[in-house]
């Protein structure tokens, strides 16, 4: 009996802390929400108040009118940027993906081993030289410097080929007698089959191109198409210590991962692990 | 099975033929995407390592001479040197508190745990520019949140940014909070993925929680552990925009990462980019060798233990 009841208080403690961890995760996104609606000179005000006195929207107006850092066109192009990205760079790797586990062909193990090294490329190394390759393409301040470099992926290629191993052969044989070409399978019978790891998959694609902050911020200077990290930055150091509009704009800039995050939750956290532990 | 042996091989080439040509078009597009952005730029790497040049001057081609003068640069130096410290700070903090969380959360009941594994995996998928920006706003020096608490304990403020110790917290603290998430339910799914069995027949044998935390538990995170260890190592050694927004590297370089160079010297298009590139090179080696250190003694752990 005794006993019992040291576990339970030990387990009400566990419940405890665990909610307090939880709430200290949140706290920082909920301080910079509060303080959105904060006046300047109450934002950093002492002694500190946890809620705004009067709620006020000007931090949003000023974050929504500025012509220097457009931000509303800057997250329009980010969007369009990362869902494009999103459906180009499935595609594309999955189809390499299907063909490595799925074909036979002169060469397999070396391209393999071609789209797998490519993984352990730390991006510090190709930073400077990936800016010479653009360059010498002409990319420089266009909408495709945005999206192609990213595209393919040897870690999306091993996720997926992973993926395709476990998908009963019955089913592509019976395909195959019906006269079903490769391509066809691949649209056909896997891409269907491929929903849930497409999601996780496209969830973190789409939330690599939301944050990235270093590629846009050499590549593009025209600010019409610039991406939603760089201005947020250009944003912040334009308005220096005005917390209140800054974290205006921060706001607003999280929505839309937190959205698709709160929409595919279950997967991503399933998915988030699978990829992990394989 | 009555078919002629020559008739059924040809018929076999043919597809065989035939999908050979489709794997190679739709192998096309990612091998050629990886070849011109990430194949062809380590090569120029290479190449461009042995020319003294920058974005205004032509080459020339200097041999050794730019990791010569690399290695012995003070700020190349400093972001090096920074860099292991986070990686000697923030790889073990991170596994050991990711670690201890999801145990915790183990013992508690499915749903509690599933909601505040939604809670915790939500700063995950914030952007670092974003999470740089909140932090600086929480540790500001005159109306920050922390140095409010700490005078209203009648503690002195503290300057994250004029003082090394403190501007490195400042850098710690949003990236323990960048990776706690995805971290701990990494952590979770590995913890109640080892058989339970192992935890019965230990009891049987008389083992304390202790015992079987260090004998079953451990050994089973073996390989959660490696991931985490290489992937966040490989990771600190590229931090940008945490230094970037907190410190901007500083004070004294205190704070001056490897990428954070990079990138200056990147913007400030007069510095020699065959120096700064023969720097990346040696990042990449760097990161190889720890990777493959850390992974030598994990294994040779595992070994150990039969």
């Amino acid at each position: 009996m005794k006993k019992n009841m040291g576990l339970r208080v030990r387990h009400g403690i566990g419940y405890a802390v665990a909610s307090i961890i939880a709430l200290i995760s949140l706290f920082p996104l909920a301080w910079m929400f509060l303080a959105s609606f904060k006046t300047k000179s109450e934002v950093l005000a002492t002694p500190l108040k946890l809620l705004p006195v009067n709620w006020i929207s000007t931090n949003y107006k000023a974050v929504f009118l500025s012509t220097q850092n457009p931000l509303l066109q800057a997250m329009t192009m980010t969007l369009l940027v990362a869902a494009l990205g999103v459906v180009l760079s499935l595609f594309i790797n999955m189809m390499a993906s299907y063909v490595f586990a799925r074909l036979e062909f002169y060469g397999k193990k070396l391209l393999w081993a071609y789209c797998i090294l490519t993984m352990y490329i730390p991006g510090l190394t190709i930073l400077i030289t990936s800016y010479l390759v653009v360059y010498e393409l002409s990319m420089i301040n266009t909408f495709w410097v945005l999206l192609i470099p990213g595209l393919a992926g040897g870690y999306n290629i091993f996720f997926f080929r992973q993926f395709f191993l476990n998908v009963p052969a019955s089913l592509e044989d019976a395909a195959r007698i019906d006269g079903c070409g490769r391509f066809r399978i691949f649209i056909k019978i896997f891409l269907p089959l491929s929903t849930t790891p497409m999601v996780v998959q496209g969830a973190g694609i789409f939330i690599g191109y939301w944050n990235s902050f270093l590629w846009p911020s050499m590549t593009v200077t025209d600010k019409s198409i610039q991406q939603i990290m760089p201005i947020i930055r250009s944003f912040q150091t334009d308005h220096g210590a005005e917390y209140g509009r800054i974290m205006a704009a921060t706001c607003v800039a999280v929505i839309p991962p937190i959205v698709l995050f709160m929409i595919f939750q279950k997967y991503i956290v399933k998915g988030f692990v699978l990829s992990g532990l394989k | 099975m009555n078919m002629k042996p020559s008739i059924k091989k040809l018929t076999y080439t043919k597809i065989q033929r035939n999908d050979m040509r489709v794997a190679y078009l739709m192998l096309l597009p990612a091998v050629a995407l990886l070849g011109i952005f990430v194949v062809t730029p380590l090569v120029m790497s290479v190449q461009r390592s042995f020319y003294d040049w920058n974005f205004y001057k032509d080459s020339v081609f200097v041999g050794l001479d730019n990791f010569r003068v690399i290695v012995v640069n003070k700020s190349f130096q400093r972001a090096v040197v920074n860099a292991l410290k986070f990686v000697a700070i923030l790889v073990p903090l991170q596994i050991v508190v990711q670690f201890a969380f999801a145990h915790l959360l183990c013992s508690l009941s499915k749903r509690f745990s599933n909601t505040v594994k939604t809670a915790i995996y939500i700063p995950g998928i914030i952007a670092g520019i974003i999470a740089g920006i909140i932090f600086m706003f929480i540790f500001e020096y005159k109306g920050g949140l922390v140095n409010q608490l700490l005078t209203s304990l009648g503690l002195d403020r503290i300057a994250f940014k004029n003082n090394g110790f403190w501007a490195m917290i400042s850098i710690i603290v949003p990236s323990v909070w960048l990776g706690f998430g995805g971290g701990t339910i990494l952590n979770y799914a590995g913890l109640i993925s080892v058989p339970g069995e192992y935890y019965e027949a230990a009891s049987i044998d008389g083992a304390g929680s202790v015992s079987k935390l260090l004998h079953i538990t451990l050994p089973q995170m073996k390989n959660i552990f490696v991931l985490q260890c290489i992937n966040m190592t490989t990771g600190t050694l590229q931090m940008l925009e945490l230094p970037m927004i907190m410190t901007s590297g500083g004070p004294r370089e205190s704070t001056l990462t490897p990428m954070l160079y990079m990138y200056n010297n990147f913007k400030n298009a007069g510095q020699s980019m065959g120096q700064t590139i023969a720097g990346a090179l040696l990042m990449m080696i760097l990161i190889a060798l720890l990777n493959s250190f850390i992974f030598k003694v994990i294994k040779s752990e595992k070994s150990i233990e039969g």
